[in-house]
């Protein structure tokens, strides 16, 4: 098992993945990122919490570029995957986004098989030559999942049948299909009961061992299950960064502790 | 604690979880002085009643302890109300054993009513009991408060308890070796000031809490300690 | 929260129950103003479908006399059939059915006149698809003449005095002779649908109008369909949203509000002023409802395309599809039903439109149908539009016909339209 404590000690831990400096967004005149610095640590899970509306999952989709498919979004300031400025022109956010992978707050799996769904991405991107590698990323993707064994004999009906937790792990399977470097989160646990939420919690544990996780989320105990690594946003402000036990038993920030106890102010 | 939970129940629980601590503390605080009292005055009446006291002072630990779980799996209590239960169930333990010393220095009354003891050395006692509960009743104080300066004041203090714990130690040995006849009600009256001395480190730690509620962390262990009798190495040491 | 119990609301308090029963009436009022409202609707549908149906069922039969014709060989050479002396045959026929009838032209004529004037090319298709046929007797079932149809349906009453009826007495006699004879029949009227127009109301059909429009949706549906799909996937999925894209809109929304003799107009000037395309012909017919149809078929499919949810797009891009890959191979597959029932209805509107296919030409008197999208012809609405116009009774009940006709069309395309929509709907 790892140390909780001290994720620095790992070395792999301790290479930066991404890192973002000074970051701004705005939607029109309105500014919802206010100059936010992180760096994200790769092989570990970053969570990313604050009340609504304070800019977590507009930063997270900064990491892919999901902002670029809104018009009057306009991001400033330099994130870097492994050092390359994801901005810059010669950057394709087609390809990126297959690198970043993302799952969503609700489950949206295609109404398609769940064969196509997870076959989709390394089809667009002609990652296999023939049928025989791609039932083979299929089944990677889908027992990474933790979902082969649950769908493994009925492949070819619609995705859209399964359960809720089950299609929030065939989007997982899907975004692991196109072999990302990077897996963001938007609040994959919300629409999902406890059950299935457990599930996918010990998911993100696994699938950290192969890549870094940054997710949203409004539990703060699943943050605090989950995550090496915790930031705290508050009106688009990064407010507070650091080791997840030090924010969920001792915050320097005020606000952040008003927010992790539940406290008005 | 500058603003409200926005549930307002929560807030509830945790005055009524550390309101029962305090309460418990001035049990125990009482327990002391009376045990010490029943001393003094021979008062075998007054020794029963802080004897049968424990058992209220354990009930309400288990009470605590209890309550404490509630709070944690309804809660899910954060930072510094995470702090504050871990900080309260830690204060009902030292508290509880604090009670058992009471009730064991009471016990002890009744092998001694039957002699006449040394005026030198109850007053010793006397005074270090007094300076116990003083630092229990402000340690108890200081997290009300969350006083920090109180706090650390309190873990000085326990160096003064320490010191006198020493000074009894040897003036006891010393009647022991004068008068063979009074090992027995000086070994007796070792173990209160052992016990006293025992009620200081709970009242210090009790004052730890506190600081780890405020600061989020627990002190470091630099503070002096004055009890030496277990490193002195002469013919003097303890049995 | 000190004196609670004297502030707490009386749910039995009089008051309280007057305005509960006031709220009870104002709802009952909203639901019988509601059914009330769709009785109304009802009533008036009914009210114009019967009498439709009440003036156009006489035109779905046709009554028909099936007499012995004589092909006498004088009359045709048997070298060139199709320039027989068919009427005289007809006329020698009719006068063997009545020898008592004088021989003189005019008596004969309106002997005669019982038969279609159709009658006689009837004759001459026989022969001339079979010359074996010259010399012989053949029993054939040619359609009466108007008056007479609409005297075997009961439209002529012998009861009106003599002056103010179409047939006189005698004519009258005649017919009801060939009746009692056995050799009148009233068959469905198929000449309804497999005739081109006629001057004569008991050959008058169908079928020009129908392939007609037919041709016109069509060539509206190849151009419209396409290019409203195009420039609402552009709009909706590509185009930039600043100043330029909303005026773009608004033109559009605009448009679907133009009145249709407006693109009427602007076909008769584009197509046939400017490129000099011929008039009456379904082609241009069908480029002008297409520019009708095309903002209807725009509309549609935007909102088909916003109705697909965002989640659906962003699971694509969020694997790294790229925008296109996202329309064509997500967006678009899930909209279709939508854009489906959007084109069916907006196909199904051009259908019925009236003005722009007048302006055009398409009003027309042609007697065959077009055999391309190019020959002139008329539509159904155009089709109904002369029928009104014509003088003849026949026409009368023959005008609602069509209209049934064009309803049955327009309904079964809607029907269409609700059937793929709730085959293809999907939850999600």
């Amino acid at each position: 098992m790892y140390d909780l404590k001290k994720p620095e000690h790992d070395v792999d831990q301790a290479k930066t993945k991404i890192s973002a400096r000074g970051v701004q967004v705005f939607y029109g005149d309105t500014q919802a990122i206010k100059d936010v610095n992180v760096e994200i640590a790769d092989k570990t899970v970053t969570s990313f919490i604050g009340p609504s509306g304070c800019g977590k999952s507009t930063f997270l989709r900064c990491i892919n570029r999901m902002n670029d498919t809104i018009d009057i979004c306009r991001v400033e300031g330099e994130i870097t995957i492994d050092g390359h400025d994801i901005y810059a022109p010669d950057v394709d956010p087609v390809q990126l986004r297959a690198k970043v992978g993302m799952v969503f707050q609700k489950p949206n799996p295609f109404p398609k098989s769940i064969y196509d769904n997870v076959a989709y991405g390394p089809r667009i991107h002609g990652m296999t030559r023939n049928k025989a590698e791609l039932d083979e990323v299929v089944e990677t993707a889908l027992r990474g999942a933790g979902l082969w064994n649950e769908v493994k004999d009925r492949l070819d009906t619609p995705g859209t049948g399964l359960s809720g937790g089950q299609q929030q792990r065939l989007c997982i399977a899907r975004a692991v299909a196109t072999q990302p470097e990077v897996l963001l989160m938007d609040e994959p646990c919300s629409a999902l009961d406890p059950i299935a939420t457990a599930l996918i919690e010990d998911l993100i544990d696994d699938l950290k061992q192969q890549f870094s996780v940054v997710i949203v989320t409004h539990s703060m105990q699943q943050a605090a299950r989950i995550s090496q690594k915790t930031a705290f946003f508050h009106l688009g402000n990064l407010v507070e960064y650091g080791d997840t036990d030090t924010i969920f038993t001792n915050p320097r920030d005020e606000r952040t502790e008003n927010y992790i106890t539940g406290r008005t102010g | 604690m500058a603003s409200q939970h926005i549930v307002s129940s929560f807030d509830h629980d945790l005055e009524a979880l550390q309101a029962r601590v305090v309460k418990m503390g001035g049990l125990v605080e009482t327990a002391i002085r009376n045990a010490l009292t029943a001393l003094e005055t021979r008062d075998l009446r007054l020794g029963q009643a802080v004897r049968d006291g424990d058992r209220v002072i354990d009930r309400m630990d288990e009470e605590i302890k209890s309550d404490a779980a509630l709070v944690l799996a309804r809660r899910a209590p954060a930072a510094g109300d995470l702090r504050t239960v871990l900080a309260v169930m830690t204060m009902a333990t030292h508290l509880e054993r604090c009670g058992d010393y009471a009730k064991n220095i009471a016990k002890r009354t009744t092998v001694l009513a039957e002699t006449a003891q040394s005026a030198d050395i109850l007053s010793a006692l006397r005074r270090m009991a007094r300076a116990v509960e003083e630092m229990l009743s402000d340690a108890l104080d200081a997290y009300i408060q969350r006083d920090l300066d109180k706090a650390e004041a309190v873990r000085a203090r326990d160096l003064d308890v320490d010191q006198m714990y020493t000074a009894l130690f040897r003036a006891l040995l010393t009647h022991m070796m004068e008068d063979p006849r009074s090992i027995t009600p000086a070994m007796h009256l070792h173990f209160i000031a052992k016990n006293i001395e025992r009620m200081g480190d709970h009242a210090t730690s009790i004052a730890e809490q506190t600081i780890y509620v405020i600061t989020g962390e627990m002190p470091d262990d630099d503070r002096p300690k004055g009890d030496r009798t277990a490193l002195e190495n002469d013919d003097s040491g303890p049995p | 929260m000190t004196d609670a119990t004297s502030d707490k609301f009386d749910w039995a308090a009089p008051a309280f129950q007057a305005t509960l029963r006031k709220r009870k009436r104002s709802q009952l009022w909203l639901k019988s103003l509601g059914l009330g409202a769709i009785l109304i609707a009802f009533a008036m549908l009914f009210l114009l479908v019967g009498s439709l149906i009440s003036t156009g069922y006489h035109a779905f039969t046709q009554t028909h006399l099936r007499i012995d014709v004589v092909l006498d060989a004088d009359l045709i050479d048997a070298d060139a059939p199709e320039r027989g002396n068919y009427r005289q045959i007809l006329t020698n026929t009719m006068q063997a059915q009545f020898p008592d009838v004088a021989d003189d032209r005019a008596a004969l004529r309106r002997l005669t006149s019982i038969l279609s004037n159709g009658a006689q090319f009837t004759l001459r298709d026989m022969v001339v698809a079979d010359p074996g046929l010259i010399g012989q007797t053949v029993t054939v079932t040619v359609p009466v003449s108007d008056p007479y149809d609409q005297l075997a349906k009961g439209l002529i009453d012998s009861d009106t005095p003599e002056e103010n009826r179409r047939l006189k007495d005698d004519e009258i006699a005649n017919f009801n002779r060939l009746a009692e004879a056995g050799m009148v029949s009233k068959p469905l009227n198929w000449g309804l649908i497999t005739n081109a127009d006629s001057r004569f109301p008991e050959l008058a059909g169908l079928k020009g109008a129908i392939i007609g429009s037919a041709y016109a949706l069509l060539i509206c549906f190849l151009l419209s369909f396409p290019v409203g799909i195009g420039a609402a996937i552009y709009l909706e999925e590509f185009a930039p949203k600043n100043r330029v894209s909303d005026l773009i809109e608004i033109n559009i929304n605009n448009l679907a509000a133009v009145p249709s003799v407006v693109f009427g107009l602007l076909g008769l000037a584009v197509f046939i002023g400017w490129f000099g395309m011929p008039r009456s012909v379904p082609f241009v017919g069908g480029l002008t409802l297409a520019l009708m149809t095309l903002p209807t078929i725009i509309i549609a499919t935007r909102a088909a395309l916003k109705a697909v949810p965002p989640s659906i797009r962003e699971a694509a891009l969020g694997v790294g599809a790229s925008r296109q890959q996202v329309v064509f191979g997500h967006v678009l597959p899930l909209a279709m039903p939508g854009i489906l029932t959007g084109t069916i209805i907006g196909l199904a509107q051009a259908l019925g439109e009236t003005a722009p296919l007048l302006l055009i030409g398409m009003n027309a008197f042609i007697t065959s149908a077009p055999a391309t999208p190019f020959d002139s012809a008329t539509a159904l609405p155009t089709q109904i539009f002369i029928w009104a116009d014509s003088p003849e009774r026949g026409f009368v009940s023959r005008t609602s016909a069509a209209i049934l006709v064009l309803l049955t069309f327009l309904i079964a395309m809607n029907a269409i339209a609700i059937y793929l929509r709730q085959k293809f709907e999907r939850k999600w």
